[in-house]
């Protein structure tokens, strides 16, 4: 048995607030410094740390030294967290390879959750069907180094989940998941791609399969109010 | 099939056909979406309509499962006892949820607040029963790490799920993690477990009550 194992992860990740920033690296450092109100944690004096730290045995402060980089936001999340505010969206949507474009809009309202370490999107709007909400969470796991998204909305009742690659330099996100199909009866696989555009645009694209073909299903370009 | 999945879909891309609608819109998110016909799509080609509408209809639709989980709508008071080592006590944390239902009330939201040794602890869950698949849903994010818990979920007797999924660990990769959630006239109760190395241990017990229940005691 391995002690580590029985160690819960909320009591540690306490010790580790409780331990402030004093284990970050510059990199994590100056991302939390620049969002002071974000991660919530003011740090703990210095002998309260020291007292934690001499409780600890040697696996513990390894745990420590694990635990700071897993759950304290970073670039990505503050990139995420930088889309925070109010966003019209023109939507676009093919049914099928080959169809017109149904063109609508809708408002999206952003705000960054748990000290920044997830983005939370709630839409509203109405549609043919009847009227329309979703509400998604993205995050950007810090072990796996990869994006997340989960999203529900109120055409359904099962959740779209996603994990996804980012390219810096493209300023995109590129995510694959799977999503319920009410045709079939089980799931379906579909990858979508947030490219920012600029400081205030950015474009959501999803693609889809059908008969094992994929095409572009859905665009929508997301312009700040 | 084609025309089937079309329709499916819909249900997804719907998005893009968003239009805008005065608020609040949550009573009439309540009702059922009615699946639209698609003119493009042309003759059935065998595929039943009708059956595929019902199927959309059936996936959309709030039933007995989301009824229940709005049951626990509103405060509570939570006791979380934490397992913190092998041969110590149970460490204690204290904190406040809030329960509501989204989205016409296919899907539940909590948050919870508390705070242990002294730090602040927020976190937030996303439950739903899925239609489609028969079982339910729950996600759970927090301000202890970056990343997505996941579960999926099996009623068993009339109040009783049992979940099953994983978490992130950042030394231990992901974990296999079960729930008990047991609901009673008055409250409810979670029962953690993780498993690592095939040894499943008892991560922490979460006991909720309605802070009015809980006033009502302190006065006796």
């Amino acid at each position: 048995m391995n002690a580590r194992t029985l160690l819960y992860p909320l009591a540690l990740g306490a010790a580790l607030s409780a331990c402030g920033t004093t284990h970050h690296d510059g990199h994590y450092y100056m991302e939390a410094a620049a969002t002071p109100s974000a991660s919530g944690n003011s740090g703990a004096p210095a002998d309260v740390m020291a007292e934690m730290m001499g409780e600890m045995s040697a696996e513990e402060q390894e745990m420590m030294g694990a635990w700071v980089p897993f759950m304290e936001p970073g670039s990505r999340h503050l990139g995420l967290s930088a889309t925070a505010g109010t966003w019209n969206l023109e939507l676009k949507q093919w049914m099928r390879p080959g169809a017109e474009a149904a063109t609508s809009t809708a408002v999206s309202t952003f705000e960054s959750f748990a000290g920044g370490r997830y983005l939370i999107e709630r839409v509203e709007g109405g549609t043919p069907m009847g009227p329309f909400a979703g509400m998604g969470i993205t995050g950007f796991n810090n072990r796996t180094g990869r994006y997340f998204n989960l999203w529900i909305d109120s055409m359904g009742t099962g959740v779209m989940s996603s994990e996804g690659e980012g390219d810096d330099k493209a300023r995109l996100i590129h995510f694959k998941g799977t999503l319920d199909d009410p045709a079939s009866g089980g799931t379906s696989v579909f990858r979508s791609e947030r490219r920012v555009l600029d400081e205030n645009s950015f474009l959501f694209v999803m693609w889809m399969e059908m008969d094992g073909q994929e095409f572009k299903g859905m665009e929508i370009l997301y312009t700040r109010a | 099939m084609k025309i089937g999945i079309v329709l499916g879909g819909l249900a997804l891309a719907s998005i893009a056909l968003v239009a805008a609608t005065p608020r609040p819109i949550q009573d009439a998110l309540a009702a059922t979406p009615r699946p639209i016909q698609d003119a493009d799509a042309g003759p059935a080609g065998g595929v039943d309509m009708a059956a595929m509408a019902e199927r959309m209809m059936m996936a959309t639709t709030p039933g007995e499962e989301h009824a229940g989980l709005a049951r626990l709508v509103g405060k509570w008071n939570v006791e979380i006892k934490i397992s913190i080592g092998p041969g110590m006590p149970m460490a204690t944390m204290n904190a406040t949820s809030e329960i509501e239902t989204i989205l016409g009330g296919r899907y539940s939201v909590e948050h919870i607040t508390g705070s242990f040794m002294g730090q602040p602890f927020k976190g937030m869950s996303i439950t739903g029963y899925d239609n489609l698949s028969g079982t339910f849903d729950n996600v759970w994010v927090d301000n202890q790490s970056t990343a997505m818990a996941t579960m999926k979920g099996r009623g068993e007797a009339e109040s009783v799920i049992l979940w099953n999924g994983t978490r992130n660990d950042p030394m231990m990769g992901e974990v296999a993690v079960r729930s008990v959630q047991k609901m009673t006239a008055t409250g409810m109760t979670y029962e953690n477990f993780h498993t690592v190395d095939g040894q499943e241990n008892k991560q922490m017990t979460l006991t909720y009550t309605r802070p009015d229940a809980a006033a009502e005691s302190d006065s006796r």
